[in-house]
């Protein structure tokens, strides 16, 4: 019988919460915890709105994003991504589980 | 000795059963049920988690011996029953479905609806309830080789439709949505809309395998699938020769990098065994390319599959291979293919951890 796949290489939320107003949380399958800054998330959208597709120069300006922004929902897509609905109406991001990890770790 | 003394003795004898899969005992993996003693007559349930196991005789085997030598048993009898366990999600979508597996190819040409269609056809052999989502949009061939005559589907309540059925399967099908032989020409809104629509409108019922076959390549169906589908695990189809592996292996890192998980690699056309000859086989596209790139991946090679005349005319007739020549080399290549991936996926229920795959988060503000 072959052996399996090593599918947890990469790890995935295994719990993903609020932990204030301003901060997500996210708990992996490794144990690690990360606390992501809700602006910075938006931020750092993955999207091609807000990253060119072809540059890879982030469209977004500093200053641009306003304080009060929030999520309003946050959704899985398929067993690698996060999907953020936010308040300013902006919902095309997908945030991958590697990236998220990435964006975790500078906090 | 009381019965109850005597079914503890047979519960330590079984605790030594292993289940070469899991790498645990059947005991505690909680197959054992129903044990019954009468007069040193002993029966009892093995349940597996597929009944396409393929060490299921060799369990049934140990059980039988290791019971039977017991002190105060005269007959065993050993019923190897399954429950396939479903994968977990709860996505709302597909809810009577309790595995979903993906086949693909890199490059088209390499059999994999050939593949996709036996596959089923050996699972649903071992008593598995079986659907097939031909997903392959432009091309969909799954109907034919199935022998179903292209008729519109049968609607049924709020925009749902019943799936095709023959050969003990149940089948979706772009092709089923036009006429015979016109093609559909769609943008690529479009097909996410249609693989929506075989997702949420059909009346699958309970099925313990769905097998999706998808187009060629890392388009448009294959990522609304991984966004949309709670797939258990993809498998990939090759052919032997290096052309095929270079796309092959982009569609183990498509399945790597939306994170489902690759439940291995099978090698099509492999050999070329002559119906007058048919202790020869001759390797037309080279040999070990499937499980070259399967070893690249750290991914189970799950076998190579011949060409014999009888595919070929499986596939044309309507009567795939695993059914009108059950014996032949193909069937049993076929054969063992659904028995590997079925333990693939059992494995990969057993050791899975708990992630928070499907969620929604409202946030409070």
């Amino acid at each position: 019988m072959g052996v399996s796949v090593d599918n947890s290489s990469s790890p995935s939320p295994k719990k993903v919460h609020q932990i204030d107003e301003t901060t997500l949380g996210i708990t992996w399958t490794d144990g690690m915890e990360s606390k992501i800054n809700v602006k910075t998330l938006r931020e750092k959208c993955p999207c091609a709105h807000c990253v060119d597709e072809w540059t890879g120069e982030r469209r977004i300006k500093e200053g641009q994003i306003p304080d009060t922004i929030r999520p309003t929902k946050l959704q899985n897509v398929g067993l690698y991504a996060i999907q953020i609905f936010w308040n300013d109406g902006h919902d095309t991001g997908l945030y991958s589980h590697e990236y998220l990890r990435g964006l975790g770790e500078e906090a | 000795m009381t019965d109850q003394a005597l079914e503890n003795k047979i519960i330590e004898a079984l605790k030594t059963v292993m289940d070469p899969d899991l790498h645990k005992n059947i005991v505690s993996l909680g197959f054992v049920k129903n044990i019954k003693i009468d007069s040193g007559k002993v029966s009892f349930d093995v349940e597996l988690t597929t009944p396409a196991c393929p060490v299921k005789e060799q369990l049934k085997r140990e059980c039988e011996e290791k019971v039977g030598t017991i002190d105060g048993v005269n007959a065993v009898e050993v019923n190897m029953t399954a429950q396939v366990r479903a994968s977990e999600h709860n996505q709302p979508i597909l809810t009577g479905v309790k595995n979903i597996i993906a086949v693909a190819s890199g490059k088209g040409g390499v059999g994999k609806s050939t593949v996709s269609t036996n596959l089923a056809i050996a699972l649903s052999q071992t008593g598995a309830k079986v659907g097939i989502m031909d997903a392959d949009i432009y091309g969909p061939s799954i109907p034919k080789m199935l022998g179903i005559p292209i008729t519109p589907p049968k609607s049924s309540t709020e925009n749902r439709f019943f799936p095709h059925e023959n050969h003990g399967m149940k089948v979706v099908s772009a092709a089923f949505l036009t006429k015979e032989g016109q093609p559909l020409m769609l943008r690529g809104p479009m097909l996410g809309g249609i693989i929506q629509q075989f997702l949420t409108n059909v009346e699958w019922g309970d099925l313990d395998y769905l097998v999706i076959d998808l187009p060629p390549g890392t388009g448009d169906v294959q990522l609304t699938l991984t966004q949309r589908a709670p797939l258990s695990g993809g498998v990939i189809v090759t052919t032997p020769q290096e052309v095929s592996l270079i796309d092959a292996e982009k569609g183990v890192k498509m399945f790597q990098q939306v994170k489902v998980p690759v439940l291995g690699v099978v090698e099509n056309m492999s050999y070329f065994i002559p119906p007058d000859a048919p202790d020869k086989k001759y390797f037309i596209f080279k040999q070990g390319g499937g499980k070259k790139l399967a070893e690249q991946f750290d991914a189970p090679f799950l076998g190579e599959i011949p060409i014999e005349g009888e595919v070929v005319e499986g596939g044309d007739s309507g009567m795939p291979v695993t059914l009108s020549h059950p014996d032949s080399a193909a069937s049993k290549a076929y054969k063992a293919l659904a028995g590997q991936v079925a333990a693939q996926i059992s494995i990969n229920q057993a050791k899975s951890e708990k992630s928070d795959a499907s969620f929604e988060l409202a946030w409070k503000s």
